[in-house]
């Protein structure tokens, strides 16, 4: 349904306040929704797309962190998807990452998940799974506010990995 | 003379009118005789209505020739009682119930007032009748009173004499209808139905107090507690299980496997005087104790000073007796995981809510079929295994997901919303992976034992230790107090992030700590981390978020969310059957206003009336419980609603009316308190949210700056604020009462019911200096079989303030007429005025 304006004739004083009145209000802010929510699906903001190759196992969790570089948030926005891809086998162990959040230029970070994200198979195409936010406001950033990934621990001989962090508008 | 129908006999002025009275009472009777089988008989006085073996209710059966066990018969020509309960029922406590016949004229007419029913004589004894009373406390704020009135019967022949005493007359129905002997029996219209509540005797007249039916309501609500079959401590014993209406959060859950004064531990313990040595045969000692922990072996209690291995303890004092292969309960000092579980949650099932997937917009938009009782924040699991938060909602049953689904479910597939969400121990947030859910007769959660655990944080600590392969004991050369930092039962590792594996402390030393279990792992000397878990003990506040009961009472039945479903449910749950169902539909329909209520209102609280809950519900949505033409329970909500062809009053239908102006209770502002908790998350003490309003109006026009706080069991922030605004704006003007008396023209107008008044005397209504006819409600009535009595009330004249949603026909304000312009609503320019009339100024406002 398109956005249909009111007549202007129907909302002078000494008008009725018909049922038709309120229902053209009602469909119209559906269809304000309706885009909004449109506008939103499609607004993504790409921060961190990576592929780690290489012989990653010389390389300490430390390392492997400062190759990464950190995102700095254009506008408002919420994280909606990490996804780590294992693009080459392990051989066992965890490959694990954390995320933080700076809102004063890198001075203080805060981390953002209650627990790390974590990639427990070593077979290649395996997904990490499900991740979890400290809270809920944990889960947005402002404007000009720093993200950073943090790995905390890799799988032993690490194979090649994809990192996928992205979010959409508030 | 004779009518035609109901309304002639009205109109005919100087007709006769009749009271009949249908009062029951009750008699054990006995002794029987047999009449066939296991069929026995008795000549009883009085007309049967109902027969009972002790409590157990007997059926009617079809004759008194073929009664199964369990039946019984009244023959009303031959006055004979038949019962058949296998037995000779002279054996037992058969209680007969008597329905006994009055009215004010002796008559014989039908005992069930059908027109071929069985003929009876109703003794012409009534002098006074109650008639049909009731009322909703507008002063009460919506309370519903309970109606009552009194039978007057005739006794100056002593013909109540012999029944007075003899049959039990208290709690036992009665029943008045108005009648006149020209109209069919089947005409007869029931003017009052209640309960015996009093009886008064005297040489002349015996009389009966009676209340109506909502007297039923003034019994507690029907709740279990928690008894000896729950492990719980002596203080919970006997506290009253919760009950939840619509969504409660952070309501407080409550242990049913406390620690209490200890429970068994493994293995037999042996020790005698002269060592503080205890074996421990089949034991788990490393696992299950502690130092420090307190033992009971008999009636002999040790402290637990060292664990040396699973079979072998050292206490701090020797025994003073010995024992062998003796049970042991212990007392831990630290809280340990072996106990607080289990947790009551609610004692019914509760409404688990369940989605169809329609469509998947994207990664984080799924369509469902549809989204009642869903929640921004609830979180929802798809047939994957997935479980993800919602953000919010978008047109068109679109779930808007806080994170992308990993894995794309099939569409068709279920959504499923678990009724107990958002779980804290004291004000940490549990994962969801971390408890199940009961929920079948009622509803638990069971923790994981390893929940503290993942709720600690991990520390990085700032000692080192050394980790040797195959050893429990760990030793620092640090200068540091490790009793100062840890303590049995957390957890260490080296920081080294090869190492994986958390090892649980047994006990702690200056510079040593010993693991449960020996190291695994290659020997290390590295700094240490670890978690310092908050184990839950007896007095740990636990608090989750949860959907209530369901209509049906199963898991997956309709959940109740709104007011009008809730009562209905309280009043069946009450044991009420006269319940206008159509009018709580209809309330349903038109009232989404998701409450949130606990009964008991507070863990460990005293229950309250099954009448005080409907209250509080009534209260919280503006609603009112009260009893139809037909005596039935009737659930009205109180909003300014106008309906397209009101009842019109005119001087015509009315004997006399009265109106009083009650002014001096307006307010400026409301304090609203509403979705309370239990627990609060982050204070960790009772508490509700808050809401405030203050009116412009009233400070411009009425100048009181009164304020009126008030605690509402709704749940969403939207509709509180209504209510803020709503409480001032119906008590922001005088509110103006009005009786009317009259014969029985307007019996047929019902309470809730928003009618018109033409006066020829009336003053002229806020709003129309054209007009004075004036929209109210009723809020009371009376009706005795010859006069009809109606209280009004303008609510704070609200009907005539409040714009109203048109019919899409309505004229523009400049063409319509007065009645319409006292029924619609109409725009206002931005002073608030309509086509420059003064009196439009405070009318066709939004309420």
């Amino acid at each position: 349904m398109a956005y249909d304006a009111l007549n202007v004739a129907d909302i002078v004083a000494g008008k009725p306040t018909k049922e038709e009145l309120f229902t053209k209000i009602r469909d119209n802010q559906e269809q304000f929704n309706t885009d909004i929510q449109l506008l939103q699906g499609t607004a993504k903001i790409d921060m961190f797309d990576i592929k780690f190759t290489g012989n990653i196992s010389q390389y300490t969790t430390a390392e492997i962190s400062t190759f990464v570089p950190i995102f700095k948030a254009p506008v408002d926005a919420t994280f909606v998807s990490v996804v780590v891809t294992l693009l080459e086998a392990s051989t066992s162990g965890t490959l694990e990452l954390e995320i933080e959040k700076s809102t004063d230029n890198g001075v203080n970070w805060t981390p953002l998940l209650s627990s790390p994200v974590q990639l427990t198979g070593t077979t290649v195409g395996s997904v990490s799974g499900s991740v979890s936010w400290v809270d809920v406001p944990s889960q947005s950033f402002n404007q000009n506010d720093l993200i950073r990934i943090q790995f905390t621990g890799t799988q032993v001989n690490q194979g090649e990995f994809h990192v996928s962090i992205y979010g959409e508008l508030s | 003379m004779s009518f035609n129908s109901r309304t002639e006999y009205i109109e005919a002025q100087a007709s006769e009118k009749i009271t009949i009275a249908h009062v029951e009472a009750r008699q054990r009777v006995l002794p029987f005789v047999s009449h066939v089988a296991n069929t026995y008989k008795k000549t009883v006085n009085n007309y049967v209505i109902d027969v009972y073996n002790g409590t157990t209710q007997l059926t009617v059966g079809t004759d008194e020739n073929s009664l199964n066990s369990g039946e019984w018969y009244y023959d009303a020509s031959s006055g004979l009682l038949y019962v058949n309960i296998g037995a000779n029922p002279s054996d037992s406590e058969i209680i007969a119930t008597y329905c006994l016949f009055y009215s004010s004229a002796p008559i014989t007419l039908t005992a069930d007032l059908t027109d071929l029913g069985v003929d009876v004589e109703y003794e012409g004894r009534i002098k006074r009748s109650p008639g049909f009373k009731h009322k909703i406390g507008i002063e009460q704020k919506l309370v519903s009173i309970i109606g009552n009135g009194s039978l007057k019967l005739l006794n100056n022949d002593g013909g109540l004499d012999e029944i007075f005493d003899r049959y039990i007359f208290d709690n036992q129905n009665v029943t008045i209808y108005s009648w006149n002997r020209d109209l069919p029996i089947s005409d007869s219209r029931i003017l009052y139905r209640g309960r015996i509540t009093n009886k008064r005797y005297n040489t002349e007249f015996v009389s009966f107090d009676v209340k109506d039916e909502l007297v039923d309501l003034k019994q507690n609500v029907d709740l279990s507690v928690f008894g000896e079959d729950e492990t719980v401590n002596e203080s919970v014993k006997n506290n009253y299980k919760r009950k939840v209406y619509g969504r409660v959060d952070g309501l407080k859950l409550q242990s049913t496997d406390q620690i209490g004064e200890g429970y068994s531990i493994s293995g037999d313990f042996s020790g005698s005087p002269g060592s503080k040595e205890l074996s421990v045969a089949g034991g788990q000692a490393l696992t299950e104790l502690s130092p420090d922990d307190k033992i009971l072996i008999g009636t002999q209690e040790f402290t637990i000073e060292t664990i040396t291995s699973n079979t072998l303890i050292e206490v701090s004092k020797e025994p003073d007796y010995a024992f062998t292969n003796q049970p042991a309960t212990v007392v831990p000092k630290i809280p340990t995981t072996a106990k607080n579980r289990e947790f009551f949650v609610a004692d019914h099932e509760s409404a688990t809510v369940t989605k169809t997937l329609s469509s998947i917009k994207q990664f984080n938009r799924v369509v469902l079929d549809n989204v009642d009782g869903l929640f921004s924040g609830d979180f929802i699991e798809f047939a994957t295994g997935e479980r993800v938060e919602i953000k919010n909602f978008a047109p068109g049953n679109t779930v808007v997901l806080r994170q992308n689904l990993i894995q794309l479910p099939t569409i068709g597939s279920n959504v499923t919303r678990q009724p107990v969400q958002q779980v804290f121990i004291a004000g940490q947030k549990v994962d969801d992976d971390d408890f199940t859910i009961t929920n079948s007769t009622d509803t638990r959660i069971t923790l994981d034992s390893d929940v503290e655990f993942n709720l600690a944080k991990l520390e990085q600590f700032n000692f080192s230790l050394t980790f040797t392969n195959g050893s429990r004991v760990l030793t620092t050369t640090d200068d540091v107090d490790l009793k100062e930092i840890l303590n049995p039962r957390d957890y260490v590792r080296p920081q080294q992030l090869s190492y994986t594996t958390y090892y649980e402390v047994l006990s702690v030393d200056t510079q040593q700590i010993t693991l449960r279990t020996n190291f695994s792992e290659a020997t290390i000397t590295d700094d240490v981390e670890g978690k310092r878990p908050e184990y839950i003990g007896d007095d740990t506040v636990i608090s989750a978020n949860v959907l209530g009961k369901t209509v049906d009472g199963t898991a997956t039945g309709e959940w109740i969310s709104d007011a009008p479903t809730a009562i209905k449910d309280l009043l069946t749950e009450a044991g009420l059957t006269e319940i206008n169902t159509t009018s709580f539909t209809d309330g349903a329909a038109s009232n989404d206003q998701i409450i949130s209520l606990a009964l008991p209102l507070k863990p460990g609280a005293v229950s309250i009336t099954y009448k005080s809950a409907i209250d509080k519900l009534c209260i919280s949505t503006n609603s009112v419980v009260t009893l139809d033409n037909n005596l039935d329970i009737k659930y009205k909500i109180l909003n300014a609603e106008m309906p397209e062809n009101p009842v019109e009053i005119t001087d015509y239908d009315v004997i006399s009316w009265d109106m009083e102006t009650v002014s001096g209770k307006n307010i400026r502002n409301s304090i609203i308190s509403y979705r309370p908790q239990d627990i609060d998350r982050f204070t960790q003490e009772e508490g509700a949210r808050v809401v405030t309003f203050s009116s412009d109006f009233v400070e411009k026009y009425v100048g009181t700056n009164e304020t009126e706080e008030k605690t509402i069991y709704l749940y969403n922030d939207t509709d509180a604020e209504i209510f803020a605004h709503r409480l001032v704006y119906n008590q922001s003007l005088g509110r103006t009462d009005l009786t009317i008396n009259t014969d029985l023209r307007l019996e047929d107008i019902e309470i809730g019911e928003v009618v018109i008044l033409d006066f020829q005397r009336m003053f002229k209504r806020l709003g129309s200096n054209a007009s004075r006819k004036k929209a109210m409600v009723v809020v009371g009535k009376k009706l005795d079989g010859s006069r009809t009595q109606l209280d009004l009330t303008d609510y704070g004249n609200i009907f005539n303030r409040s714009s109203i949603i048109t019919p899409n026909t309505a004229p523009d304000w400049t063409s319509a007429t007065e009645d319409e312009k006292l029924k619609y609503g109409y725009i206002t320019d931005s002073q608030g005025i309509v086509n420059d009339e003064e009196d439009t100024a405070n009318i066709h406002l939004i309420s």
